[in-house]
């Protein structure tokens, strides 16, 4: 009796899944649902959420696509990931054929790039945040002796670094404050993509460069032709992993910046002309801030229009893996 | 032959300098963590990175709440009968005001005050208009003439010290930091011609701003608020609220709890105030809202005023935290508090994340069920929604939970810390459906022997003792590696802790140290000593367990 058993089996399963469906189904899929009630309607006061919401269909939506800060916080969020992206993937790369040569302490180097990767993204971003600012900041102390220093050219190079920092600090700058942000998280997240690539770089079997080798080809068209194309999946992994992660970004900005420094965009700029906007105020961070401001309808509304872009772009990824296959 | 070797061990050697070098970018942050956290705080901006004394204070201060505040200073007046305003500060050397008002380019010598030995006063005409004020105790004031054929000027410090600043008008009377070599500090300056005056100090004085307006005589100091007036029997206090919402007050005196009578009354178009009966010394703190039901659970004291009365002068202080009630609210608003909520709340969520993630993954590994393959991909599709996206509705959720009329249901979950706002259960409870989690161990136990489970099956185990006597101790790998993996997501969750948390003894520590930067962000090395109490834990996990991290944090990501 087929049947019988499996119908047993499921009565059992469900015993055993039920804690995390309840989970799953009050907190992760009510929610998402949820959401989507909530960007329809105004929500004036907190007590009242369950009980009387004022409808108002889709003007959230509409107020958001004439939202200059929205847009400009998207564009952010692309700069982000547009830096972020390939500084961190050429850097644990880097890294990654670094390790793969035969030396000793290997796993000792493993280790101890990887170890940033777990510690508390808060901490590393405060830690950055003192040591960006100025007049004090560690960086700013090490151009100031590395000036001191008089060798000639670079002297002055670095006493005009000093004297263009030393009011406002790498973060207090429109144009160094996100590229310093992301280079912190970068040296915090390279040990991951390092291990991936080295684990990768390592299944790629030694004949294929033999191979290579008979027909004389260079490292370095190895390197293109040969390695490059066997981690495309990885690639493609830590691009998506990328996007997600500077929709998500708010802690570090949060902390190192809280969206600023402002900046006045020209009046020649298309659609932004005239307003001011956050230099580092990334979709995560401005979230956040209308969740503050309680516009709870509002804030639904957004997080829909991320859910959609992030939707989209592993849509696009999974076109192009398939490409590969 | 020989050279070829030679080139080997030089490659060798330049691949390991690079590795080291990488590691040093990769891991100086932390070592500039530990060497700041080690300083005592007057070194604290020094490039040196080995302390020349292990100084524990810093821990010592942020484990116990130690008094951070600044003790109450002494605000400027209005002085009536001769139309001036009368500036005071506490000194052991003569004083000097600086007051960026164009009739006193120069600092202004404050007098001996009545007040005490070591105040010292002097009062000074000033128009409406915004100012900035400071004290300054100096030796001697320098005079610097600039010709136009000179620009750059070398100025070098005649007094020793570890930080030595310079504050002159060519500054805007703010403190430049000297370079220092040799035990030398000193300074390039571009001028334009003209007269200077400047002194070295090894001290930062306190930049204050000031608004004065003579119509009703206020005066109102930037972090302090607006002075109060003094009179016979008691002290009116004035309170600028930002929104149109009524205002309420509380007190030390009535135990800090908030009543609906403590209404303070509108004066004047953008002001309250609030009467109170002569006292030497008082804490006061206002909230605006409609309301005042919005209050509970809100750690009242957070950002109070603090007034004290020295013969009809007033000092304020902000206490931004909990530090003067340490000795009433014992166990609050410390970094060992905190400490202890991470922990519980890890704690908890590493727990039963496992547990339920264990029990699915089994299921979906091992049985055969209806509507497996569908509920799996559901799972599945759950994962790619950014997490940012769950934010407002589980805020909602939580809080909606925790307010249910209904049987008291709300009340009795928030007190049992399972469900409401600032509770321990609210800040895991949403997070335990770990779909990572749950395809994680599914992969593991996929790659258990069936035939293991049969053969329990035919020595007529039950469905429960199959699972934790044969399943778990074969899991036991990665069920560890999943534990540790929460464990440390909950340890440096953020987002979700900050709006759990209103009340500071609800903080963990990332909150903890969020509102401590936002507070204290000068106090450089108590910073990083609760950043450090903060990652210690997790280095020491991550050098014991490494590999689970290393391998549970890549393998399932490129699986999954």
């Amino acid at each position: 009796m087929k049947f019988s058993r499996k119908a047993h089996e499921t009565v059992e399963s469900l015993v055993f899944l039920a804690p995390f469906l309840v989970v799953f189904g009050l907190f992760l899929a009510y929610p998402i649902i949820y959401s989507l009630y909530l960007s329809f309607h105004k929500v004036g006061d907190l007590s009242s959420v369950f009980s009387s919401l004022e409808f108002v269909g889709l003007s959230h939506y509409s107020e958001l696509f004439k939202d200059t800060e929205f847009w400009w916080s998207l564009v952010i969020t692309f700069v982000y990931s547009l830096i972020s992206i390939p500084f961190g993937i050429s850097f644990a790369l880097m890294l990654a054929l670094l390790l793969n040569n035969k030396l000793p302490g290997k796993t000792f180097f493993r280790s101890a790039y990887f170890l940033p990767n777990v510690l508390d993204i808060l901490v590393v971003s405060m830690i950055w945040t003192l040591i960006y600012s100025a007049p004090y900041g560690y960086l700013l102390q090490f151009i100031g002796k590395i000036a001191d220093m008089n060798i000639w050219i670079i002297s002055s190079v670095f006493n005009s670094f000093y004297n263009f920092f030393s009011k406002t600090g790498f973060l207090g700058n429109p144009f160094t404050a996100l590229p310093s942000i992301i280079f912190a998280l970068t040296l915090k997240g390279a040990g991951f993509g390092m291990v991936l690539f080295l684990a990768a770089i390592q299944n790629i079997p030694g004949d294929i460069y033999e191979a290579a080798d008979i027909d004389g080809a260079s490292k370095i068209r190895k390197f293109y032709h040969i390695t490059l194309p066997l981690l495309k999946p990885i690639l493609l992994f830590m691009v998506i992993t990328g996007v997600i992660g500077s929709l998500n970004a708010f802690t570090e900005i949060y902390i190192m910046t809280s969206g600023g420094p402002n900046v006045t965009i020209g009046e020649s700029v298309p659609f932004f002309g005239g307003t001011t906007q956050g230099a580092t105020k990334v979709t995560g961070y401005y979230l956040f801030r209308k969740f503050r401001d309680l516009k709870l309808g509002y804030a639904a509304a957004m997080s829909y229009i991320l859910l959609f872009i992030t939707i989209f772009i592993t849509f696009l990824n999974m076109k192009l893996l398939k490409k590969e296959d | 032959m020989k050279i070829n070797i030679d080139r080997e061990k030089f490659k060798l050697y330049s691949l390991i300098a690079a590795l080291l070098l990488g590691l040093l970018i990769v891991l100086f942050p932390f070592a500039w963590m530990f060497s700041t956290a080690l300083k005592s705080p007057g070194n604290a901006f020094t490039f040196n990175l080995i302390p020349e004394k292990l100084n524990f204070d810093n821990f010592k201060a942020v484990l116990a709440g130690e008094n951070l505040a600044k003790n109450p200073e002494y605000v400027p007046y209005y002085r009536e009968a001769s139309d001036t305003v009368s500036f005071l500060t506490e000194a052991d050397k003569p004083a000097y005001l600086i007051i960026n008002n164009h009739r006193y380019n120069t600092p202004v010598p404050l007098k001996k005050s009545s007040q005490g030995k070591n105040v010292w006063e002097e009062s000074i005409p000033l128009d409406n208009g915004r100012y900035q004020y400071s004290f300054h105790s100096f030796e001697k004031l320098h005079k610097l003439k600039v010709w136009p054929d000179r620009e750059r000027v070398r100025l070098e410090a005649p007094i020793k010290g570890k930080t030595v600043y310079v504050i002159g008008n060519m500054t805007g009377w703010r403190p430049q930091r000297l370079r220092e070599e040799n035990g030398v500090h000193y300074t390039f300056m571009f001028l334009d011609p003209g007269d200077y005056t400047y002194y070295f100090t090894t001290e930062v004085p306190v930049i204050r701003n000031l608004v004065f307006r003579k119509t009703g005589r206020f005066l109102r100091i930037e972090d302090l608020g607006i002075v109060p007036v003094i009179k016979e029997n008691e002290i009116e206090i004035f309170y600028e609220p930002v929104s149109d919402k009524p205002v309420y007050y509380v007190t030390d005196k009535n135990g800090w709890k908030i009543n609906p009578e403590q209404k303070a009354l509108r004066y004047g178009s953008n002001m309250v105030r609030v009467i109170l009966p002569k006292t030497s010394k008082f804490y006061i703190n206002f909230f605006e809202t409609d309301d005042i039901k919005t209050l509970e659970g809100i750690d009242l004291r957070k950002n109070c005023y603090n007034y004290e009365l020295v013969n009809d002068r007033v000092k304020i202080g902000r206490n931004h935290f909990w530090h003067e009630f340490r000795n009433v609210f014992k166990n609050q608003g410390n970094f060992a508090r905190y400490f202890f909520n991470s922990l519980i709340v890890a704690l908890l969520a590493a727990f039963f994340t496992t547990i339920i993630c264990s029990f699915s993954g089994y299921v979906f590994a091992k049985k055969n069920f209806y509507g497996k393959e569908v509920l799996f991909k559901l799972l599945l599709a759950g994962m790619m929604v950014p997490g940012m996206m769950f934010m407002v509705p589980q805020y909602v959720l939580v809080y909606v939970l925790g307010t249910i009329d209904f049987l008291n249901i709300g009340k009795i979950l928030t007190s049992l810390h399972i469900m409401g706002m600032n509770t321990y259960g609210a800040m895991f409870i949403p997070h335990l459906a770990n779909v990572f989690g749950l395809f994680m161990i599914k992969q593991y136990m996929e790659t258990i022997p069936t035939s293991l489970i049969e053969a329990a099956r035919i020595d007529g185990a039950s469905e429960s003792r199959i699972f934790y006597r044969v399943i778990m101790p074969v899991a036991s790998p990665i069920v560890m590696t999943l534990f540790l993996l929460t464990f440390i997501g909950q340890w440096s969750n953020f987002l979700w802790q900050l709006i759990m948390s209103t009340s500071s003894n609800m903080y963990t520590l990332p909150v903890g140290l969020a509102m401590f930067q936002g507070q204290y962000s000068a106090e450089w090395t108590k910073l990083m000593a609760a950043s450090t109490i903060t990652v210690v834990p997790i280095i020491i996990l991550f050098v014991f367990a490494q590999r689970y991290f290393i391998e549970g944090m890549t393998k399932g990501a490129v699986k999954g």
